[in-house]
Parts: C-alpha cells; sequence; structure tokens
C-alpha cells in the first residue's frame, strides 16, 4: 500500500523550516546579576519574577531574567506594556533576509514564486517570538491573532495575512480593543477568510456576522440572538474586498455601496442609523462598549495568562478595567499581573506546542542556524502560526494537548538537544559546560539555566543516576535535553 | 549515547506521516490486555467527525422536494437519470447519494451502510463551537459536564482493557469525545511513533523519562503529565512490535491518498494487530462552505469524494473483520436549505448520519422526513431533527459495544427510543 501525503504537501511543510534555519546572530549569553537584600525577601521576590516571566514571555531567556531582576516586576512590566519601537539587532538582521514581509498584497500577487510568503512570515513570527526583547507584546500578537484567527491556507488569504498582521494585529496588539475590533473588520484577510468579502444583499452571508458576536466580541453566550445575527449580517452587506475588476489595487478594504441593504435593521436593542457604511461602524461600537464583550474578553485573557478555569474575581476586575478605560489593553494586564490570583497560579498552565518549541530555543539561546529538523517539529507539535483551520484560534487549555502525540514530539525535539547534534546551531550549553564539569554541579547549572530555578531533590537525583550513562562528550547536551523533556519544563 | 543522526530521509518520513520501515528495538509489546474472562465484548467503534457543519442536504439529496431545486438554484444536484453521471446516485424513491458518495454506494447496497437522514442535536445552537461541544459531550445544551460521551463509554464499560490504544485519536489534538479519565491516545504516524537514537540509548532515556514523570509532586497538572507519558511509553513499546512498513491492504482495497485516508489506514492496521483498540476517533475538517461550495465540482465535492472513497476502502480494507467494526460518521449540524448570494450555504440544523459495519442494518435511509416546504423547517429555514443523535449513538453503544449503562454516558437524557439499525452483537 502506498499512503503518503504528497511531496508539495512536504515542502509546505519544510519550506518555512528552511526560512527559518537561515537565520543567523549572536545572542550572548547573559551573565546572571547581583543584588544585596535578604535572603528570604530575595527568594520570595524572584519566585515571583520568574512566574511573571514564564507567563508574560515566551519562556525566560538569561537576557529577561537579568533584566526583570534589574528592574523589579512592577518596572519590567511597565517596560514590557509600552515597548519602543526596537525589535534589536538579533530580529532586525534575521527579518532583513525575508523579502516578502515589506510586499503589499498586490505586489505579492505579483509574485512568480509565492511559495515562500506564507513561510517568510511564518519565520518572521517565531523568530520575534524568539528573539525579541519585547515578549509581552509578541505575547499579545499570538493571543490577538489567535482572538482573530485568519487561516493562511484559506484560498488567497496567504496575500492577504501579511499586512493584517502589521495593520492590525500588530498595530494595536497593546492598543485599544475598540481600535483592534474596527481594524479587523477592515481586514482584508478577515474579510475573505469569514466570507463577508461576498456577502451582499439580498441574501447576505452570515459567517463573518456570526464569529463576529460569537467569537470577538460578545462571546457565545453574551445574549444576543440569531436575529441579531442576521442583523448585523446585512448592516455588514458590502463590506469587501479589492479584487482584480475593481480600478484600485488588489486586496485592499471597500464598501460597496450597491451590495448594501439600507433597510432598517436592529442590533441588541440598537437601532442602526439605516444606511450605508455607517450602519457597521455603529454595529463595531455598540459591540465594543457592551459588557458581554469586557467579559469575553477579559476572560480569555485570564484563561491565556492566569488558570485554565480562571477565578471569576479576577475575570469581573479585568473585565471592569476594559470598561472603566474604553478597552485599553495594558489597563486589563496589569490588573491580571499584579493579582494575588495570579501570584497563586504558578505552575498551573501546560505550555501549548508552541510555548514549549519557543520555550526552548530561546532558554536555550540557540545562534546560528536553526536545524531544518527541529524547525519542522513545530508542525509536528501540531501549531504552526496561522494554520489554525477553525475561526477560534489554536486551543489555549490543557485538554486538547494533553496527549501522546504531544509528549512524543516534545521528547523527540529535547533528545535532538540531548543528542548534541544540532546541525551547526550553536547555543550557550557549551559555555556552561566549560564552567562546570562535576556532575552535581552541571545539573544544578543547567537547572537554573534551563528552568530558571533548581530541581526538586528527587529528580535531580534521576539526573545524577543517569549522568555516567553518556557519552562524556555530549554530557552537557543529554542532561538539559532531559531536563527539557521532563513534566517541570512542560509547565508554565 | 551515540548522537541522533535524524536524517533528511526521516524528516520526510516524519513529515509525510508515510508508513515507513522502523527498527525494532528489544521489546516485544504485550498482546493480552485484558483479564481472561473480562475481555472488551463489543465492536470496534470508529468516531468520524466532519468538522465545519456538512452540508447534509447536498450529500443524500432529497430529490423529489420541488422546495430543494427551488432554494438551491446554483447548488442543486440533480434528480437520479439513468445513464447520467453528474445526476444523484438512486438509493430510494425520495433520496441519492451526491455523485461524489458513489463509492458508498457499494456498501450500501450490500446492506452494512445505513443511512439516517434529519438527525443531529436537538440545541437551537447554531454555533460550530457549542455545536461540537454539545454533540462531543453527548449533553447538548448543557456545558457543565467535562467528560466526552466516548470516555463516559469507556469509564462505565462492564469490562477491563489496560491497552494504550484502547481509545486513539488519529491526529494532534484529543477531541472533547475523548476527554476523561481514561487516557487516549493521539498518533499521527504509527511508523513514527518512536524517539529518534540508537535502541540502547533510547532505552535508558525512556526509563529515565519514566523516572521522572513519576516523581513529580502532588498536583493535577502533574499527575496528568505522568499519565500521558505512561501511555506514551506504553504506546511507542507496542507500536514497536507492529511491521507498519510491511502492511499491505486486503482485498484490493486502495485508500485515498490524503490524510483522512492515512488516518483510516492506520485504524485499520490497529484493528488487525489485535492491540486492544475499543475506539478510534478520526477528525475530517473543512466543510463550512459558506462561499462557492460547488454542486458537482469544488470544495464540498472533493471533500465529499474523499470522505466516500476512504470509508469504501476501509471497509474492503477490513472485509470479514467489519463484522466487529462499527463507523459513525456525524457533523456539528447541517446547513440551511436556502443558498446564499455567495453560492454557498449558512449554518443549519438537521443534517444526516452514517452507519457502517457488518452488524448494521444496512441499505436503507432511516428517520422520518420532516419535509422542507416552509412550516416544515426549522428555525431559520433549516432542515428539522426528526432522529436525536444519542438515539443512533446509544443503539450501536448497546447493541454493538454492549455497554448499557447509557444514563451515565447521556446523562439527562431519557427519550432513548432505537431505529433498530443495529443488529444484537452475539456474545
Amino acid at each position: 500500500m502506498e499512503t503518503h501525503l504528497t511531496r508539495r504537501d512536504f515542502l509546505r511543510l519544510s519550506s518555512w523550516s528552511a526560512a527559518l534555519a537561515a537565520m543567523a546572530a549572536c545572542n550572548p549569553l547573559a551573565p546572571p546579576s547581583a543584588s544585596t537584600d535578604s535572603p528570604i525577601r530575595l527568594a520570595a521576590e524572584a519566585a515571583r519574577t520568574l512566574h511573571l516571566l514564564r507567563r508574560a514571555t515566551f519562556g525566560p531567556s538569561a537576557a529577561d531574567r537579568t533584566r526583570a531582576a534589574e528592574l523589579g516586576i512592577e518596572d519590567w512590566l511597565e517596560e514590557q506594556l509600552t515597548p519602543d519601537g526596537d525589535e534589536g539587532p538579533a530580529v532586525a538582521e534575521r527579518l532583513s533576509r525575508l523579502e516578502t514581509l515589506s510586499l503589499s498584497p498586490s505586489e505579492l500577487a505579483g509574485l512568480e514564486e509565492n511559495g515562500r510568503v506564507v513561510r517568510e512570515l511564518v519565520t518572521a513570527t517565531v523568530v520575534r517570538q524568539v528573539y525579541s526583547p519585547r515578549q509581552l507584546y509578541e505575547q499579545m500578537v499570538d493571543f490577538w491573532s489567535n482572538h482573530f484567527n485568519v487561516h493562511i491556507r484559506s484560498g488567497f488569504v496567504f496575500l492577504l495575512k501579511g499586512a493584517e498582521d502589521q495593520d492590525v494585529i500588530r498595530r494595536h496588539a497593546l492598543g485599544r480593543f475598540p481600535d483592534l475590533l474596527r481594524a479587523s473588520a477592515h481586514s482584508p484577510a478577515m474579510m475573505v477568510y469569514l466570507d463577508n468579502a461576498r456577502s451582499s444583499q439580498p441574501s447576505p452571508n452570515e459567517n463573518y456576522a456570526r464569529e463576529l458576536l460569537e467569537l470577538h466580541t460578545l462571546g457565545v453566550d453574551g445574549g444576543y440572538t440569531h436575529a441579531d445575527v442576521e442583523a448585523v449580517a446585512r448592516a455588514l452587506t458590502g463590506w469587501s474586498v479589492t479584487g482584480r475588476r475593481d480600478r484600485r489595487p488588489l486586496g485592499e478594504f471597500i464598501f460597496r455601496e450597491a451590495w448594501h441593504e439600507d433597510g432598517p435593521k436592529s442590533v441588541l436593542g440598537h437601532d442602526l442609523p439605516g444606511g450605508g457604511k455607517a450602519d457597521g461602524d455603529r454595529l463595531l461600537e455598540i459591540l465594543a462598549e457592551h459588557p458581554s464583550t469586557a467579559n469575553h474578553i477579559a476572560r480569555k485573557l485570564c484563561v491565556r495568562f492566569v488558570a485554565d478555569s480562571p477565578p471569576q474575581p479576577l475575570v469581573e476586575a479585568v473585565a471592569k478595567a476594559y470598561l472603566d478605560t474604553g478597552g485599553e489593553i495594558p489597563a486589563m494586564l496589569r490588573t491580571i499581573f499584579l493579582s494575588e490570583e495570579f501570584s497563586a497560579a504558578a505552575g498551573q498552565k501546560l505550555k501549548r506546542p508552541l510555548d514549549y518549541f519557543v520555550s526552548s530555543l530561546r532558554v536555550l539561546g540557540v545562534d546560528g542556524e536553526v536545524a531544518r529538523p527541529i524547525a519542522g517539529l513545530l508542525e509536528l507539535l501540531g501549531q504552526v502560526p496561522f494554520h489554525w483551520p477553525a475561526p477560534d484560534g489554536y486551543p489555549d487549555q490543557a485538554g486538547p494537548w494533553l496527549n501522546s502525540n504531544q509528549m512524543l514530539y516534545r521528547w523527540t525535539l529535547a533528545l535532538m538537544v540531548a543528542s548534541g547534534d544540532l546541525r551547526g546551531m550553536e547555543t550557550e550549553l557549551a559555555a556552561i559546560a566549560d564552567e562546570f564539569t562535576e556532575p552535581e554541579a552541571l545539573v544544578d547549572a543547567l537547572s537554573l539555566h534551563l528552568l530558571g530555578a533548581p530541581l526538586p531533590a528527587d529528580a535531580r537525583q534521576i539526573l545524577l543516576d543517569y549522568a555516567p550513562a553518556a557519552p562524556a562528550s555530549v554530557q552537557p547536551q543529554a542532561l538539559a535535553g532531559l531536563i527539557l523533556a521532563s513534566p517541570h519544563f512542560q509547565i508554565r | 549515547m551515540d548522537p541522533i543522526r535524524l536524517s533528511r530521509r526521516d524528516m520526510v518520513r516524519m513529515a509525510s506521516f508515510s508508513l515507513a520501515p522502523l527498527a525494532l528495538p528489544g521489546w516485544r509489546p504485550r498482546l493480552a490486555f485484558a483479564p481472561p474472562g473480562n475481555a472488551p465484548i463489543g465492536d470496534v467503534m470508529v468516531c468520524v467527525f466532519l468538522r465545519g457543519g456538512m452540508d447534509g442536504l447536498n450529500a443524500v439529496i432529497p430529490h423529489a422536494e420541488d422546495a430543494y431545486y427551488d432554494a438551491r438554484p446554483t447548488l442543486a444536484i440533480p434528480a437520479p437519470k439513468p445513464g447520467d453521471d453528474s445526476a444523484a446516485v438512486e438509493l430510494t424513491d425520495r433520496f441519492s447519494l451526491h455523485p461524489a458518495l458513489r463509492p458508498l454506494k457499494d456498501p450500501y447496497d450490500a446492506g452494512s451502510l445505513a443511512i439516517i437522514h434529519a438527525a443531529g442535536s436537538p440545541d437551537p445552537t447554531h454555533s460550530h463551537f457549542d455545536a461540537m461541544d454539545y454533540m462531543e459531550r453527548g449533553t447538548p445544551g448543557e456545558k457543565q459536564i467535562p467528560t466526552g460521551w466516548i470516555a463516559r463509554h469507556l469509564q462505565t464499560a462492564a469490562w477491563e482493557n489496560d491497552s494504550p490504544f484502547r481509545a486513539v485519536a488519529i491526529g494532534g489534538v484529543t477531541p472533547a469525545s475523548l476527554r476523561g479519565p481514561i487516557p487516549a491516545a493521539a498518533l499521527r504516524s504509527i511508523a513514527d511513533f518512536h524517539l529518534p537514537g540508537n535502541p540502547q540509548g533510547v532505552t535508558l532515556i525512556q526509563e529515565t523519562l519514566s523516572s521522572l514523570y513519576a516523581s513529580t509532586p502532588q498536583d493535577p497538572l502533574f499527575e496528568s503529565l505522568a499519565t500521558q507519558s505512561d501511555t506514551t511509553m506504553e504506546a511507542m513499546e507496542t507500536l514497536a512490535g507492529l511491521d507498519a512498513a510491511s502492511y499491505e491492504t486486503e482485498n484490493g482495497a486502495v485508500y485515498p491518498e490524503d490524510e483522512f485516508g492515512l488516518a483510516l489506514s492506520q485504524v485499520a492496521l490497529l484493528v488487525k494487530s489485535e492491540l486492544g483498540l475499543e475506539v478510534a476517533c478520526i477528525d475530517l475538517g473543512g466543510w463550512d462552505t459558506h462561499v462557492a461550495q460547488g454542486a458537482d465540482a469544488g470544495p464540498m465535492p472533493t471533500l465529499l469524494g474523499s470522505l466516500a472513497a476512504g470509508l469504501a476502502a476501509f471497509d474492503q480494507d477490513l472485509g470479514q473483520r467489519m463484522n466487529g467494526v462499527t463507523v459513525v460518521v456525524m457533523s456539528e449540524f447541517g446547513r440551511r436549505l436556502q443558498e446564499n448570494g455567495g453560492a454557498g450555504t449558512d449554518h443549519g440544523h438537521g443534517n444526516v448520519m452514517f452507519v457502517m459495519g457488518g452488524g448494521i442494518h444496512g441499505g436503507k435511509v432511516y428517520g422520518e422526513w420532516p419535509g422542507l416546504e416552509a412550516g416544515q423547517l426549522y428555525g431559520p429555514g433549516d432542515l428539522a431533527i426528526t432522529t436525536d443523535f444519542r438515539n443512533v449513538l446509544a443503539e450501536v453503544v448497546l447493541r454493538r459495544l454492549g455497554n448499557e449503562r447509557l444514563e451515565e454516558i447521556f446523562p439527562g437524557y431519557d427519550s432513548f427510543s432505537f431505529l433498530e439499525l443495529a443488529e444484537e452483537r452475539p456474545v
């Protein structure tokens, strides 16, 4: 029997890996900083800081830990909530090789070979997650990319997603939710993905209308009816995207007056003006101001950053921050990260596959070329950015990911590290190995470096029992791989 | 430990999920999973979930209804006509198959494929995510029970089975129907379900990992991880004994070269290997056809072709073994009768279900037909539901899987009424 995916599928898989593999720059091993406070307070502060870093970053690198220790929790958080425009040389240098990133949809459509469009966007996304110092910003980019999920393999969405990433998600990731919502509703990628681009009177398409209410704003139990869905669909008729027949560049938002249904409409008890694009504009204001939207966004943020079943008082506090500030995203994040509920939730989240993948690269301080087989594991782990087909985005809770496929490929990634054969990729392990040669000291140094904390005593002993079996030449790598494969690195 | 040499060919294998050779390590699988006298007594159940809301009205066509043709000016499939391959394939004087489902005509005619029309979940939601959730939990309108209906079947079964392959999801994500206290394995590829490296090195690594996972502190998340670690280790051990490379289909079956075909072929291999498989779940997505879904060609006909070719190949491959296998095909809801302005269809309500197996009274379209005229439709213009999906599943669970505890599998449901589509499995 011959059963296999086609060569095209494999190329699709491996090609973005190749682009990721083409990265190279330096990421020096940052030394731990010294401090002079009392040991007990320092230990408690270190634990709080580590918990915050594990949630607010894609896995704390040595540099993150140093920076957070210098600034303290509150100042580090403020720095992350108000990042400057500089992504740093490690990102800039890598992105400079991705030529399609800066092209418009019509320019992308004109490319002879457009297979690299998706892989370069995915590569840029993972590069930023691994190397950007603006970690919380990248977390929010990922969060909103899933909240407003657009499947990049859906028709010609792949030509439009890059513009959306820049103009919608990245522009507003730490801004105001009403602005983000409005930008998303004007996003050609979203209009195409959820079919609103084809929605016209007299028989409008309900796809975007329904997900706008259910997923983007009110939430499924947010108090709307099927009549609301129909009215929203009618209000948004004509919100479309330029095509080849329009005398405008391809792939831009366009309001098609002739497709719009001008009759009276009532949504959630509000009458819409009943004319033209103002219907949809007013609709978006109504949705953004609705308490159900505040509650829905608050709950999802708490699931992302606190716990799979977050405490209700915290959800309410975050929703209040939304309503008090008109949807300021940093206000909600501040409420979350400085809450007692957050402090009490350490270690309760399973890393999603992407978290596991990126955090592995970050704690290893990977430099040079990311080996193609390692990059390909993100596909097998099942969370390549922009590749979740349904509009609800990748699952953010443990249930769907807690399975044998996940264990297998997490261990596979870890064991490739353990083998010491990383295909020319450099890590910070060599520097640790130079400094610590005795097994005890080596295990302790690796635990601190990779986990940010010592291993529990019994786990430490298991690694020490294993150590003599590892060939001396790759002993540090083998121990590091086991730490990455251990349960202690699966959580955040 | 030797360096792992993961060649490009290895990665092609991993990535393309092909059934390729694998090195056999030093263990043999444990083939006896159940204590003597208390082995599973029922069929293997294969659940295929069509995600996105399959348009049942264009899959099993109600060709006798003028309302169908009036409502679907561009999407309707012509009524059966001898010699016309683009017309629907006649099943009864009322129903016919979409031409892309023609491969299912054979099992239908052979009496092993039953079709249930106007079936589904009675909850009125038009949300994909709520509808899928309700169906997979087996509790329409109710989200408080955290486990899936299949998980509860396994939990309440009167037999024991400690196989790591008692329940399997083909793919990377565990479906909600399998979430519960009995760990289900998830795998993409049998051939690739092993760790890279030489056997001795890997064995030592596995022992070390097992110790690390067993040593974790008392904590729900760590305990779940430890359970998954055990399942994964056992699965690797068991699958290492399978020579997936030499697997050949029987009876001339040819699976389609797509993910669905590969998933079904892997289930077939698990069934034939007698590893204690009781339930397998496969997802087939892409059915949310709001725009340009295609009448005789296009996205939906392509999916129908994949579905039919896969199921027909599975049926053919398993041959006589289908007497101990039941396949159930369902989707979260059907689609609106009236096509929209984009030559697509919006979310609807009632839908078609398929049940296939040697113990199924096939060759028949089951269910009371509610009609498509104004006044007969449900909600905003959807096919009504006359068969609760739980009645179909419960009949399969009771008669083919041998589990009587239906009230626990479908809590809160008290209207069990069987269509008499399944034969009681001899004990």
